[in-house]
Order: structure tokens, then C-alpha cells, then sequence
């Protein structure tokens, strides 16, 4: 069984990410740390898991990014991932979503994947789309924001349960191939080991052009959100902001 | 009905309407100024006939009532929307950014040729007279201006984002007509209708949460005492201190948690994204504790305190414990 992990470098906070000078996208700080979003590492985390728990599964990585995405990766393959895939895209560019399904079903549909997982999410992006899109590019099914997964082998199907608002949850059968997106709390994601970091240092990572797909929406301008509150930021030191604080609660009437 | 440039998917539960779609009513209405002549609403289901009718009493808007006859999936309603865009050619799609819509739209899109545009909050007529859609980004620092370059185009709004109005003229035209859905290559096996839920947060007169800038499991018991210095106070938290077990499920507040509605909301080192704000943005007087000063909370608070929590609480503990005030 090949199962297919798709990962996004994402930064380690937004803290240094402004307006860019054109004002039509945001440019992150050169001092920008990287990371890998957090809802793919439980998306490979959970891949991991069936590898270990069943014989014969490869773990497959796939990322779309900048030269540096290359980082998450390394990451990967420190985890316990087989081989990695890199499709090469601009730095600091508002990407469409559809082009970059486009792209990741077009290097996905290279190998024979039963199973494809996501994240449910992009941290900074915040879509929640692209892996839907990019299974309806494979033509399979797809289920999103999976918090449990079991695989029949026999049956070539995956039992799902899917998160709903509130909490609520829906029990799914899936035939395989398929493409979950995979919501935080599934698992614990593994740190990656020492050895599997070090046995991975020569290790390649295929690289790919990321060209040819069609965007299909543009970003215009990026904006400071408005307040929906009041907003009033206590100034001075810490001294004169617990004193505020403790003025506004009294005034309140909730201390004790 | 061969005038509408603007399709509304409806979202039901059990055959009733969900409150999201006059979310998308009112998304609708910004973006033809008031009009409702243009938009058509599709209400899909396996027996939608009354919420159809409902729908167009309760929003003036013409309503097409779908009836599908196979148990409905995410893949049946793919198919079901797609057929109704090939009858109508809408410019856009409306669709929830729910659960189940984030499960069906993008979808949707693909096959349509269609640029989709999620988690959508804000509507935008730009000098050209264009439509641009308005969505969070960064974890809520930026709003990203987003226009569709096809025809039509997905956009699925946010639940909450839009101000419901309620509609007192005549109702919209009704017409029903019936769709035969292909094999679904998924099967639903069943419902969890919800998890062990607290009162504990319902009738909290304040809660005090946190997120995960407190940094580690052990700094809880500094926030438990802060909480405990409020009469009447719940402790509640982000959703990846549940992921990470630091706390049970009954204290996650947002959207897949518990909605709260205290008199004071304390958000300790919580950033403030879409998924958190829709579980406690109806609280009395919100105040965020951030060391961020760009953190998107802020946005969402009467008091602002730009520090380090726990330095910060333990200095407010030291200032209780002193007598002073
Ligand atoms: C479908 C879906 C459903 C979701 N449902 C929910 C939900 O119900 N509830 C929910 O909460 N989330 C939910 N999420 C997750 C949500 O998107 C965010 O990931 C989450 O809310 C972030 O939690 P956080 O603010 O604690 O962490 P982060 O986003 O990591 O923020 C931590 C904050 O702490 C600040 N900080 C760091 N250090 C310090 C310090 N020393 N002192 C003070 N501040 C500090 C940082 O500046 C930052 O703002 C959902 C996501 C998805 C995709
Ligand atoms: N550039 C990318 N490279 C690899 N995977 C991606 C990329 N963008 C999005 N994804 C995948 O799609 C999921 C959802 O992202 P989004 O639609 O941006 O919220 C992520 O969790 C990833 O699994």
C-alpha cells in the first residue's frame, strides 16, 4: 500500500509578516523561522502509524513552496517518510489554490497512491480546500477533517469518523484510493529521530517545476483587519497594566 | 427563474434549514446591493419541500426545492449542486464554509471550471465596480482581498461573518424538481451526535482561557489560580491544548466546542483565528492577554494587555496578595 502525504512549510509565527510594499500580498521578514503545518504533521503522523501497523506501506511526501519548503521535507524523512517530492514555486506570491491542486494531483498522479492525506488546514493560508481540490483533480473520493482512521485491507476501504461543528461526528466508509484531510488530536505527532535524521542527510529530494496550471483567482490588496471591539491597548509597564486590569474588573464587580 | 446570476446552497439538518444559510443570505444581499430578484436559493435534501418553502417566506428569494433520491453524502451533494449550476449558470455559488461545506464546495469548484474562495467575511466593491471577497489570513493578522478571475466562482462564506436580517415582505416563488444521484463512493454509517459536554462553561459569569501561549501543561495551575480569583469563573481553552491533552474536551471553546457567552471572556495567550472567535465572540467585555501586539485577539477585545502571561499573572497575583488597588 503507497500512501501519499502532502505538507506545506508554514512560518513558526506571523509575527514578522507584513504588508508587502506593493500592498497586493504579504511579505514575511528575512529573519522568518519555517516550520511544518501543524495539522500535516498529524496527517503524517497518521500515515506512519498504519506503516507501522501494516506490512508493505510506503510513506510518500509532497510539497509546494520555495526552495526553502525543502526543510519540511528533511523533516519528513527524519519522521519515517520514504521519498520526498519537491514542486519548485515563487516566494512571497499569493498562490491559488487551484493552480497548486492542479500541480499536486498532476506530481501525485506519477505514483499509485491508495491513500492521500492533508492537513484540514494551512495555517497561514487557512483554506481548508486544497486537498479536497486536489482529489476531485485525481478523481477520488474525499473525506475531510478526519479524527479517526482505520484501514480494511481485505476490503480496500477506510472506516472514517469526521468532525462536524460542536464536536459531532460522522461515520463514514470510504473506498480506497481516497484522500482524507486530517484534523488536530487524531494522534501525537512523533518528534523526528536522530538516526532517521542523520540516515536521511544524503537522502534526495526530487524537485519538480511547479508550472502550467491556470490561476483561477487573484489577490488584490491585503488590509489590516478592522476592530470589532473597543480595543483600547493598556499602555506602560507591567505595574501600570495589572493595575488597569485590576481597576476594570472592579469596576465590573467581578473579583472576589 | 432564468435571471439569477447568484445560486445559494442551502444547508440542512434532518430536512430543516441550518441558521448558516441566511448567513448566506445576507453575504447574498451585500453583494447585490439589497436585490433579491437576481438570486436563486437551492435547497437540496431528500425531502426539502418545507424547508424550501420556509426559506422563501423567511428571505423574499425564489426557491428551487431539490429532492435527491439517495441518502445524501458529501459526493451526492457535489453532484446534486453541479447539476443545479448546469441549469442556471450562475455567476457565483454561495456555499457555507461549514463542515459540511468545506467537504462538498472545493469539490464543486474543480468541476465547474470554478475558482473557489473560502472562508469568505467581507464582501468589497472595488473602484471598477468588481467584486472582491474578503478572507482571514496568518492566523487572523491579515484580511486578504480576493478576486475570482472565472465564471462562475465557489464562494463559500463564514459562518457569523454576515449581519441576518430578518425579512418581513412576500415570500420568493417555489418550484421543486428532482434530481437522481449517481453511486456515491462514500458510506454514512452513522451519527455521534456530541461529546461529553460542561455546563461548567454555560454558566460561567467569567472564563478565563487559555491557548498555547502559555507554553507548557504546568503553567494550567497558574491560569486555574488566576481563574480562581474570579467568584463564579470557568476555566476553557484553544483547541490544540485539547489536542495535546492538556485539557478535556468540555473545555474547548469555538467552533467545534462549546459557544460561550460570559460576562468576561480572559483570553491568555490565545491568537485570536476564525475557529476560536465564532465560540466566544457574543461574551460581554472580552480582554486578551498577548505578547504579540499584532496578535488578531486583539481585534476581537475590549482590553488589549500586550505582556508575557504568565509573567503577567503572576505580577496580578503579587498585586492581590499585597492589598493594593
Ligand atoms: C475545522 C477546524 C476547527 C477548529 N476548531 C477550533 C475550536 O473549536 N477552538 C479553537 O480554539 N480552535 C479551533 N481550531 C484551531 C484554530 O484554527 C487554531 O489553530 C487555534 O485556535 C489556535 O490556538 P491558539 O490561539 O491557542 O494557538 P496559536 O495560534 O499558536 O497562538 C498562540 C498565541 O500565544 C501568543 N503567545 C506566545 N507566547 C506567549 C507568551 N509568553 N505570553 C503571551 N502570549 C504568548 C502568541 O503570540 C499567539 O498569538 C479549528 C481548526 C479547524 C481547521
Ligand atoms: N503548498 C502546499 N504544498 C503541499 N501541501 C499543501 C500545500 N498547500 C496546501 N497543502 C495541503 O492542503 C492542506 C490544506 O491547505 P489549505 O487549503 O491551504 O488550508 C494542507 O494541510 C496541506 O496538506
Amino acid at each position: 500500500m503507497n500512501i501519499l502525504v502532502l505538507i506545506k512549510q508554514v512560518p513558526q509565527t506571523e509575527a514578522a509578516t507584513d504588508i508587502s510594499p506593493s500592498g497586493d500580498f504579504i511579505e514575511r521578514s528575512t529573519v522568518t523561522l519555517y516550520k511544518m503545518n501543524r495539522f500535516d504533521e498529524y496527517a503524517l503522523e497518521e500515515a506512519l502509524r498504519i506503516k507501522e501497523s501494516h506490512s508493505g506501506v510506503h510513506v510518500d511526501v509532497m510539497t509546494l513552496g520555495p526552495d526553502r519548503a525543502k526543510e519540511v521535507i528533511r523533516r519528513a524523512y527524519g519522521m519515517g517518510a520514504d521519498n520526498g517530492f519537491h514542486i519548485l514555486a515563487a516566494d512571497n506570491e499569493y498562490l491559488d489554490p487551484s493552480a497548486v491542486a492542479e500541480l499536486l494531483a498532476r506530481e501525485a498522479a506519477k505514483g499509485s497512491y491508495d491513500l492521500i492525506f492533508c492537513g484540514v488546514m494551512s495555517e497561514d493560508m487557512m483554506q481548508s480546500q486544497t486537498g479536497q481540490m486536489t482529489a476531485e483533480n485525481l478523481g477520488l473520493p474525499c473525506v475531510s477533517s478526519a479524527v479517526s482512521v482505520s484501514v480494511d485491507e481485505g476490503a480496500k476501504s477506510l472506516r472514517v469518523k469526521r468532525e462536524l461543528e460542536g464536536g459531532v461526528r460522522h461515520d463514514i466508509t470510504v473506498s480506497m484510493p481516497c484522500l482524507l484531510t486530517i484534523q488536530a488530536g487524531i494522534n501525537t505527532p512523533r518528534y523526528p529521530s536522530l538516526s532517521k535524521v542523520l540516515r536521511a542527510a544524503d537522502k534526495e529530494v526530487l524537485t519538480v517545476d511547479g508550472q502550467g496550471a491556470s490561476p483561477r483567482q487573484v489577490c488584490s490588496a491585503i488590509r489590516h483587519p478592522e476592530k470589532q471591539r473597543a480595543g483600547v491597548v493598556v499602555e506602560g509597564g507591567r505595574t501600570e497594566k495589572v493595575r488597569e486590569l485590576y481597576r476594570v474588573l472592579r469596576q465590573k464587580n467581578i473579583l472576589g | 427563474m432564468n435571471d439569477k446570476t447568484l445560486l445559494i446552497m442551502a444547508e440542512l439538518e434532518d430536512n430543516n434549514l441550518k441558521p448558516v444559510t441566511f448567513d448566506l443570505v445576507a453575504a447574498a444581499l451585500k453583494m447585490t446591493g439589497g436585490a433579491t430578484r437576481s438570486i436563486l436559493m437551492a435547497v437540496t435534501g431528500t425531502s426539502p419541500d418545507a424547508a424550501a418553502s420556509e426559506a422563501a417566506s423567511r428571505t423574499g428569494i425564489d426557491v428551487l426545492a431539490v429532492t435527491v433520491t439517495a441518502s445524501i453524502t458529501s459526493d451526492i451533494r457535489k453532484q446534486a449542486a453541479a447539476f443545479v449550476a448546469g441549469e442556471f449558470a450562475p455567476s457565483y455559488i454561495l456555499c457555507p464554509h461549514s463542515a459540511e461545506g468545506t467537504d462538498y464546495a472545493p469539490a464543486l469548484a474543480v468541476r465547474l471550471n470554478a475558482a473557489c474562495i473560502s472562508a469568505v467575511s467581507g464582501v468589497v466593491i472595488d473602484v471598477d465596480g468588481n467584486l472582491l471577497f474578503s478572507r482571514s489570513i496568518c492566523g487572523g493578522q491579515f484580511n486578504a482581498l480576493i478576486k475570482p478571475a472565472t465564471s462562475p466562482a465557489v464562494i463559500m462564506i463564514q459562518p457569523g461573518a454576515f449581519q441576518v436580517q430578518a425579512y418581513e415582505g412576500t415570500a420568493g416563488a417555489v418550484e421543486t424538481t428532482t434530481f437522481e444521484a449517481g453511486p456515491g463512493a462514500l458510506r454514512m454509517n452513522g451519527v455521534e451526535k456530541s461529546r461529553e459536554t460542561s455546563s461548567e462553561l454555560d454558566k460561567a459569569k467569567v472564563i478565563v482561557s487559555a491557548g498555547r501561549g502559555i507554553g507548557e501543561p504546568g503553567n494550567l495551575d497558574a491560569i486555574r489560580r488566576f481563574a480562581a480569583l474570579f467568584p463564579g469563573s470557568a476555566v476553557g481553552g484553544s483547541r490544540p491544548l485539547i489536542d495535546m491533552g492538556w485539557l478535556e474536551y468540555r473545555h474547548q471553546v469555538g467552533i467545534t466546542g462549546a459557544t460561550v457567552s460570559p460576562s468576561v471572556y480572559i483570553a491568555c495567550g490565545i491568537s485570536g483565528s476564525t475557529q476560536h472567535i465564532a465560540g466566544m465572540n457574543g461574551s460581554g467585555y472580552v480582554i486578551a492577554i498577548n505578547s504579540d501586539p499584532n496578535a488578531a485577539i486583539f481585534n476581537y477585545s475590549d482590553l488589549c494587555i500586550v505582556d508575557d502571561i504568565m509573567g503577567f499573572i503572576e505580577a496580578f497575583e503579587d498585586f492581590i496578595k499585597n492589598g493594593e488597588g
